[in-house]
């Protein structure tokens, strides 16, 4: 699926504005990334993206209807979304977090079928826990909750998944474990994908392009190589950094050094 | 799909999943062991073959050979009274383990929106001016559904969808204000006549229960209970966060107001005709979490055997214990707060 972002406008008093004609775009099978310090707004972007808020002005365009009050449900027929994790209330069982997931396409009154059974557990095996099924969602770990999280999403079976900084919170490895992860369901599963992150290391791995917001509603939108570039991440986030390229099985990381705080922040 | 495949023929999924077959059985015998034995209790003994032959002898129009005294006891005092008592004890544990969902949190009661202390409040009022039974329950119903509706103006004066803090900061200005109101009429009231009248009366007791009450009750409370058991699965969905349970493409307010009604009206009704009984709808579904589990498609069923069970027993300690009725809310806490505390020490809390 396609979806569009037109002219956005959204502050939460009307002189603070954190965004102003923001634009950008994400086409199907892509992966867009969100970058920038904290409280430029990356959350309450994905917010208004959804619809979860509403643009003051500007829309956004799914596969060329535009959102509007009357038809935003429709926007999660579409989409997955993965907020950041909230902590645990309820010691729900891994299958019936996931199966939550499936509750757009069910009757107010309904409770799961056998077929939506089968969907929360393809779900799982697609993120590869499906031997977690039966436990309960405080009795694993960070990583394999994000997993959950995420299986939940895809049990709705979306074109495009949304994540809020989905490897926060988690060790070096279960980092790992969660974006590889990610990227084997949206490549092969040729989903569309916008992640909000604080690593750019992460954003150079997964992304095919990125979005950088800044303070002042300054913002970059272009291919993820062109935007995540040592001067844009010293222009944004005030940090001087050093980009190493390391070239691993045919792909090109990149190792990103903080050396030291620039002198315009 | 392969891998789904193989586990699916290796343990059947959704069967596996399910409660054991025990306890399913355990939870539909155990209301209907207790209906026949609570029969029994009271300060006037009838033997249990006595009460079998009255009710066998009643519900096919026979004649038995046992005193008229005895089928009277059983037919038009014990039977209407087990009869509310299962289904207000149901009904408040219902209601408890539905807004504890809603509300994400495990120390809701089905007090929270204030609709006890309203009740509590319309049945007060309704003592000091009158005493027509009526007018009690009426006045209790009316009371509890508008302090409920004032609860959710409250939570949405701020403009725009209410949220689940601003529900519960409402019910608790509501049920002050209400509070304060009873007190008022405590306050005023006559000390010999009608003051011991409201404050025996908002202690809760099953003792005057007749058939009139429970053809008027039971509907509501039935209502109430049928719609919580239709919204059972979809609670699950409203106990998440806000933006994670919209972001599930359902329409959180309808679902919120759905739950918010049925509770509402078992609550009221409940009050209406046996005053504010406490703890059930507190403790029972943290029990019942600990014996099914959190999903609430199985917590909901559970906590509708298990409170009417409770209920009903502990009716029955405060009609046989002593020579007077001992008012259900000082038995409902007294034997249930050991009991959980008991099951504290050996759950930890790990449950919810």
């Amino acid at each position: 699926m396609k979806l569009v972002v037109e002219n956005g406008k959204y502050g939460y008093t009307v002189e603070n504005l954190l965004y102003d004609d923001i634009c950008f775009s994400i086409n199907e099978g892509e992966i867009l990334t969100i970058l920038g310090p904290n409280g430029v707004g990356k959350t309450t972007l994905l917010r208004c993206i959804t619809s979860l808020l509403k643009w003051h002005s500007g829309q956004t365009i799914i596969d060329g209807i535009p959102l509007t009050n009357k038809n935003d449900n429709i926007i999660w027929k579409k989409v997955g979304y993965v907020p950041q994790s909230s902590g645990i209330k309820f010691a729900y069982t891994v299958i019936d977090m996931v199966l939550l997931g499936r509750s757009s396409h069910l009757k107010v009154y309904a409770t799961p079928s056998k077929k939506d059974y089968d969907i929360a557990m393809h779900a799982l095996e697609q993120v590869g826990i499906v031997h977690l099924w039966r436990k309960r969602c405080n009795e694993i770990s960070g990583g394999e909750y994000q997993l959950v999280l995420i299986a939940r999403a895809l049990a709705a079976q979306p074109q495009l998944l949304i994540l809020d900084e989905p490897e926060s919170h988690l060790d070096f490895r279960n980092q790992m474990l969660v974006l590889s992860m990610l990227e084997k369901v949206v490549r092969e599963g040729r989903l569309s994908c916008i992640i909000n992150t604080h690593y750019p290391e992460h954003a150079v791995r997964l992304a095919d392009t990125a979005l950088m917001l800044g303070h002042g509603r300054k913002y970059i939108f272009g291919l993820a190589k062109d935007i995540i570039t040592k001067q844009n991440l010293s222009d944004f986030f005030g940090v001087k950094v050093k980009m190493l390229p390391v070239e691993y099985k045919g792909r090109t990381l990149s190792a990103i050094v903080p050396l030291e705080l620039t002198n315009s922040k | 799909m392969k891998l789904f495949s193989q586990i699916a023929s290796q343990e059947s999924v959704q069967n596996k999943y399910r409660i054991s077959i025990i306890v399913k059985i355990m939870l539909v015998a155990l209301p209907i062991v207790v209906f026949f034995i609570s029969f029994c209790f009271g300060r006037y003994g009838i033997s249990p073959q006595n009460v079998i032959k009255i009710l066998w002898c009643n519900a096919f129009g026979l004649k038995g050979d046992y005193a008229p005294i005895d089928a009277s006891v059983v037919m038009t005092l014990r039977f209407p009274r087990i009869l509310m008592c299962m289904l207000v004890g149901a009904g408040l544990s219902m209601s408890g383990a539905a807004l504890q969902g809603m509300f994400g949190n495990p120390l809701v009661s089905p007090q929270i929106l204030g609709v006890s202390a309203g009740a509590g409040f319309g049945a007060a009022l309704a003592i000091l001016i009158s005493s027509s039974v009526f007018l009690i329950q009426s006045m209790a119903v009316l009371f509890g559904i508008g302090a409920v509706i004032l609860t959710y103006t409250i939570s949405r004066i701020k403009g725009g969808n209410s949220s689940v803090y601003m529900l519960v900061l409402a019910g608790v200005i509501t049920s002050a204000f209400f509070e304060a109101l009873i007190s008022t009429i405590k306050f005023v009231a006559d000390p010999f006549s009608k003051l011991p009248t409201i404050t025996y009366w908002l202690m809760g007791s099953m003792a005057s229960v007749t058939w009139d009450d429970l053809l008027i009750v039971a509907p509501i409370i039935g209502f109430g209970i049928v719609g919580l058991l239709i919204m059972r699965w979809r609670l699950n969905v409203l106990s998440l966060d806000d933006d994670e349970a919209r972001s599930m493409g359902i329409n959180i307010n309808k679902s919120r107001i759905i739950v918010i009604t049925a509770c509402t009206l078992i609550t009221a009704a409940a009050v209406s005709v046996c005053g504010i009984v406490g703890w059930v709808g507190l403790v029972i579904p943290h029990i019942c979490r600990i014996i099914v589990g959190s999903n609430h498609k199985n917590l909901l069923p559970a906590c509708l055997s298990v409170g009417a069970v409770y209920l009903l027993l502990i009716d029955n300690l405060a009609r046989s214990l002593v020579s007077t009725e001992i008012p259900l809310s000082i038995l409902t806490a007294l034997v249930g707060a050991p009991f959980f505390a008991y099951l504290l020490k050996h759950s930890g809390g790990q449950w919810s």
